[in-house]
C-alpha cells in the first residue's frame, strides 16, 4: 500500500491540481489538516465539484436572506430527541393557545380569553421538563411559570399576553439561547410586571439577610 | 471476478463525517482562541493543539480534530463506524464555545458531509459498481467522443433552504480508506481490499440561520438520518 492520501482522489491527482481556483466550489463542506490517522482528507482546494453552486447563480444566501425555519433545519423529527421534539410540540400549541388568547381580546371575550390562557398555564409544567435541550430555554420557562404564579390568580392584562406571545413565539424559532441570552427575555417580562420578585422571595431574602447579620453579630 | 451489481445500502458503511459551520468574520477570534482553547479543554481533555495562526488554529484529540477559523469552524472524524448521534453530542461543547466566545448571531451555513464506503476485492469491482448504478444517465451515443458509463457521478439537489450533493466516486485500492471494510474482507485481516465505491454525501444549508436555531447534537443526528434516507432512496431506484 502507497503512503497515505492527503485526498481521496490521490489517484487522479493530476485532474485535481489542475482545478483552477476559479472553479473551486464555496458551497461544499470542506475537510482541512488532517488528524493524525490521516486516512482520508478533502482539501478545500481539492473539491469534487469543482462547479459554482447553484445558489450563487441564484444569488442566495448570506445574511440579508430569510432566515431557515426549523422545520427545514431538523427534517427528520425521528431521529431528534425526544426533549427537543416534545419541547417544539408544546412551544406550539402555547403559541397557538396565546394567539387564540389574543384574538379573544379583540372579540372582547374575556371568558375565552382565560380559557386560552388556562391551556397555556397547563403547558409550562411539561415545557419545564424539557430543560435539558438548553439553560436559557428552562429560564425563560421557569421565569414565566413562577411569574404567573406570583400572580396568585390575578388575570393577566394585555400587554403581559402580548409579550409572552411574542416570548414564546422567538423561543419556538430558536429554543437553543444560552442563559445571557435568556435574560433579554427575563427583563422583558420584568417590564411588564412578570417578574420573578414577590414576596415570598423578599421576605426569604430578608430573613436570610437578618440571620446573617445575627450569626455575624455572635 | 468483476462485478456489475450496484451496491445496496446496507452494504455501505460510514467511514467520516465532517461538520462546518461559516459565517461573517469573525475578528473576536484574534482575542478569544487562547479562550477557546483553554475552555475546549474542560470539555476534551485529550486535545492537543496541532496548527495555530492567527485566523486558524486546529486541535485534534483520539479520531477527531476541531478547526476554529476567522469564518468559519468545524469539526471532524474519523472514527470507524461511528454513530452520528455521538458525533452530534461531541461537537456540542466545541460549537457552543466557538459561537459563544466569538459571539456569532447568525451562521450563513451549516454543512454535514459524511463518506459511505464499500471495499472490494477485485481491483475493477468499484468502477463497475458505478457504473452499475441506476443513476447513470441512458444514452446511445457517446458523451465527448468517449464510449461507455461515466466513471463519477456528481449530482446535486437544492432548495431555497437546503441543499445536497452526492459524489459517486470507485477508489483504487492504492489508497489507505480507514475503513472497516478494508479488513473484513473475506474474514482476513491483512489481505487488503482492491477497490472501493465511495458515497460522498454533503448536506448544507443556504439560508441564514441563527446560533439560537442550531444545536449542533440535534442538528447532525437529524441531518445523517436525512442523507442516510437519501442514499437509500436512490440505490433502491
Amino acid at each position: 500500500m502507497t503512503t497515505l492520501p492527503t485526498r481521496l482522489m490521490d489517484s487522479k491527482l493530476t485532474r485535481s491540481e489542475t482545478t483552477p481556483a476559479e472553479l473551486v466550489d464555496s458551497n461544499t463542506t470542506s475537510f482541512a489538516s488532517p488528524p493524525e490517522t490521516k486516512p482520508i482528507m478533502f482539501s478545500r482546494e481539492a473539491t469534487f465539484t469543482g462547479s459554482t453552486s447553484l445558489a450563487e447563480f441564484k444569488g442566495q444566501g448570506g445574511t440579508g436572506a430569510k432566515p431557515i425555519s426549523i422545520d427545514v433545519l431538523y427534517q427528520a423529527r425521528e431521529a431528534g430527541s425526544r426533549n427537543f421534539n416534545r419541547a417544539i410540540e408544546l412551544l406550539g400549541l402555547a403559541s397557538e393557545s396565546l394567539s387564540e388568547a389574543r384574538d379573544a381580546i379583540g372579540d372582547n371575550d374575556r371568558v375565552a380569553c382565560a380559557s386560552e390562557l388556562m391551556r397555556f398555564e397547563q403547558l409550562l409544567q411539561p415545557l419545564f421538563e424539557c430543560r435539558e435541550i438548553g439553560d436559557g430555554f428552562a429560564n425563560v420557562i421557569n421565569t414565566i411559570h413562577i411569574a404567573i404564579a406570583n400572580r396568585n390568580g390575578e388575570p393577566l392584562t394585555d400587554v403581559q399576553i402580548n409579550t409572552l406571545w411574542r416570548i414564546v413565539r422567538t423561543l419556538l424559532n430558536g429554543p437553543f439561547l444560552n442563559f445571557s441570552e435568556s435574560l433579554v427575555f427575563v427583563r422583558d417580562l420584568s417590564k411588564v410586571g412578570l417578574g420573578l420578585n414577590n414576596s415570598f422571595f423578599q421576605e426569604w431574602a430578608s430573613e436570610s439577610s437578618t440571620v446573617g447579620t445575627e450569626q455575624s453579630v455572635r | 471476478m468483476s462485478t456489475s451489481e450496484s451496491p445496496s445500502h446496507k452494504d455501505l458503511s460510514l467511514g467520516y463525517a465532517t461538520c462546518e459551520v461559516r459565517y461573517d468574520p469573525a475578528y473576536l477570534i484574534f482575542d478569544r482562541t487562547g479562550a477557546i482553547c483553554l475552555e475546549s479543554r474542560e470539555h476534551y481533555p485529550d486535545l492537543k493543539i496541532t496548527a495555530a495562526s492567527p485566523t486558524s488554529t486546529s486541535f485534534s484529540g483520539k479520531g477527531y480534530t476541531f478547526t476554529v477559523e476567522q469564518a468559519c469552524s468545524r469539526a471532524m472524524l474519523n472514527i470507524k463506524r461511528h454513530d452520528p448521534k455521538e458525533f452530534g453530542e461531541m461537537t456540542s461543547h466545541f460549537f457552543e464555545i466557538v459561537l459563544r466566545l466569538l459571539d456569532v448571531r447568525v451562521l450563513t451555513r451549516i454543512g454535514l458531509r459524511q463518506g459511505y464506503f464499500k471495499a472490494f476485492s477485485e481491483h475493477d469491482d468499484g468502477g463497475s459498481a458505478v457504473k452499475a448504478l441506476t443513476l447513470q444517465h441512458v444514452s446511445s451515443d457517446n458523451y465527448f467522443g468517449l464510449p461507455g458509463e461515466s466513471q463519477e457521478l456528481i449530482m446535486r439537489w437544492e432548495s431555497s433552504e437546503v441543499g445536497a450533493m452526492l459524489h459517486v466516486v470507485p477508489v483504487p485500492g492504492t489508497l489507505a480508506l480507514a475503513i472497516p471494510d478494508v479488513l473484513k474482507i473475506e474474514g482476513d485481516a491483512e489481505k487488503k481490499y482492491k477497490s472501493a465505491i465511495v458515497f460522498d454525501v454533503d448536506y448544507y444549508t443556504l439560508a441564514p440561520t441563527y446560533r439560537t436555531q442550531w444545536s449542533s447534537q440535534e442538528w447532525i443526528a437529524q441531518s445523517s438520518h436525512v442523507i442516510k434516507k437519501g442514499i437509500r432512496s436512490l440505490l433502491q431506484q
